[in-house]
């Protein structure tokens, strides 16, 4: 297994657009640090540091950077091989198709996973330089009563965005395994990626004003920004971080179950 | 086990896609050691046929085996000993040709580098092996292709259109790959190819497939062995021509130029001389012509029948 996880990891590391995603990211995250830069000397904020910052700029990037970039990079990961002709020789080898479909969901969260990381060591970084980089153990902030230290609550984003990172991976996996193309799957994941932006906030409308918006709330996308429950802004009113999880758990494996019997019981006839 | 099964035993194998019938009960059987030809005109189903045997589709009814294991319902132990290029063999254009073998090598167990080197060595590739694929001929990924489908050392090669891409001496010398594979390694070889010349030139056995069905099936020899043929060129065509007709002789083809014919009949040919000479018609030269693969392919073919050559299936 891990040989398979290693040669699809190579795979999406190997092509040009993963670099790019790289490199956009590296331009985000600095832009970001100047915008903080120029309201830092404005002084119309609470003085910040990178420290308090970071889980502050991974948390807002949850909501729809990081799942667009994860579209391109991971999007077509199934469809593209069946559109480009290399699935007929990646499925006539003595592995079992459901052992392939899982090394892809492992190395696209792997890849996805490490993006996300690397957007923090760049807005750290970057925010560090312009603003400076301040220090660990000072409190987030005073902002929503969060009384832990930026370091902690550092953790507890990457620790829950990593969940919601995983989701993601398995939802796109899914939409990668129903579609032909590669283009088309990368196109209906970004797609939806920026519908379920939108209808996020809908949905937090609804729910407060009808006791049947309440079921809104168990639609996977709305849990993607399970990181802000560390900065006290998750969208939903009353839901726990643990509510969360089990909620993300729950249609992560009815996306896994449904990808891997379409997979398993697919023609490949391109 | 390996040894007492056939390499490949597809049984009333049909498939199809939506209302439409791409295969209808086929069957045949390739022996180990056995070089074996699929043909048939476009669209007949070959394609179909070969995914089916190498699991990439389930057939809608019928069972295939390959050395004794169902493709179907023990997929990793049948597809264990087989090599397979289908259709143009698409690989990783971001990777290097080593490194697409690489890719292919760790979905094995214990193929080691000295087997890739090897590989690579067969078809030809040694000194362009470490340039992105993007810069190779067509020829050369087909070459790459077959690389990757003998770098494990396979018992069963199937190969979809192998020579698509290949000049006439990379085709000669696929040829004599597969023969030396067959005779010297006992390695089964499963060939679809348009190329019917190629296909007689190295297959033991065929069987054609047209319109989803196999019309027919058995040694090279029984479809290229039929009636003696002849062509006689003569000084007074429209004469010959009468007097072969007249009597058991058929004429197939005519040639007012060269003032010579084609014919063919159980009868022996010297008998058809005396008949000609004795009204005065003379006789220049009369040289024996060999039935090739691709007349019995085309007139079986056409006429959707396979009463005149080969055993019906």
């Amino acid at each position: 297994m891990i040989g398979l996880i290693y040669n699809e990891v190579s795979k999406i590391v190997a092509q040009r657009r993963f670099i790019v995603t790289l490199v956009f990211m590296t331009i985000i995250a600095i832009a970001f640090a100047l915008l903080a830069h120029i309201i830092h000397v404005s002084g119309e904020q609470i003085p910040a540091t990178a420290a308090t910052s970071v889980s502050g700029g991974v948390t807002a990037s949850s909501k729809l950077l990081f799942p667009f970039l994860f579209a391109i990079i991971i999007g077509d990961s199934v469809a593209g091989e069946l559109s480009a002709g290399t699935m007929k020789l990646l499925l006539i080898r003595p592995v079992s198709r459901w052992k392939i479909w899982i090394s892809k969901l492992f190395a696209a969260f792997l890849v996805c996973a490490a993006t996300v990381l690397y957007y923090g060591i760049c807005s750290y970084v970057a925010l560090g330089a312009t603003i400076g980089f301040g220090s660990w153990l000072s409190p987030l902030g005073e902002d929503n009563n969060i009384t832990t230290s930026a370091g902690v609550a550092t953790l507890d984003v990457y620790a829950l965005e990593m969940a919601s990172v995983f989701s993601i991976v398995c939802f796109f996996q899914l939409i990668s395994t129903l579609v032909q193309t590669g283009v088309a799957a990368v196109a209906l994941c970004a797609a939806t990626t920026i519908v379920f932006s939108i209808v996020v906030p809908i949905v937090g409308l609804v729910a407060q004003r009808s006791p049947n918006g309440k079921y809104f709330e168990y639609f996977f996308f709305e849990h993607w920004q399970i990181a802000s429950h560390v900065t006290n802004t998750f969208p939903a009113a009353n839901w726990t971080i643990t509510g969360s999880l089990v909620t993300l758990g729950i249609w992560s494996a009815l996306f896994i179950a449904a990808s891997i019997t379409i997979f398993q019981l697919k023609d490949v006839k391109s | 086990m390996s040894n007492t099964f056939p390499a490949i035993s597809a049984a009333n194998i049909s498939k199809s896609f939506g209302s439409r019938k791409a295969v209808i009960d086929v069957s045949f059987e390739v022996k180990p050691g056995e070089v074996f030809g699929l043909i048939g005109p476009n669209g007949a189903g070959k394609t179909t046929v070969i995914r089916a045997l190498v699991g990439l589709i389930r057939p809608s009814t019928g069972s295939i085996t390959l050395f004794g294991h169902n493709i179907v319902t023990d997929f990793e132990n049948a597809i264990r000993p087989v090599g397979a290029i289908i259709e143009n063999p698409e690989m990783y254009k971001f990777f290097t040709g080593r490194r697409n073998l690489e890719f292919y090598a760790r979905m094995r167990t214990g193929i080691t580098s000295e087997q890739i080197n090897r590989a690579i060595g067969l078809v030809g590739l040694t000194d362009r092996i470490d340039e992105p694929i993007t810069r190779y001929s067509l020829g050369m990924r087909q070459r790459l292709g077959i690389a990757q489908a003998i770098l494990h050392d396979p018992k069963l090669l199937i190969l979809d259109e192998p020579t698509n891409g290949l000049d006439p001496q990379g085709i000669q010398e696929l040829r004599q790959f597969i023969r030396h594979l067959a005779d010297s390694q006992g390695m089964a070889v499963l060939l679809s190819s348009h190329l019917l010349h190629d296909v007689q030139a190295v297959c033991d056995s065929i069987a054609i497939i047209n319109l989803g069905r196999t019309i027919a099936s058995g040694s090279v020899s029984s479809f290229t062995q039929g009636k003696a043929t002849y062509r006689l060129v003569v000084d007074d065509l429209p004469k010959a021509t009468a007097i072969a007709e007249s009597g058991k002789w058929k004429v197939v083809e005519k040639d007012e130029a060269a003032k010579s014919f084609i014919t063919e009949s159980d009868q022996e040919v010297s008998s058809l001389n005396e008949s000609l000479v004795k009204i005065g018609v003379k006789v220049s030269r009369i040289e024996s012509v060999s039935r090739s693969l691709e007349d019995a392919f085309l007139e079986l073919t056409n006429s959707g029948t396979s009463d005149a050559l080969g055993s019906s299936t």
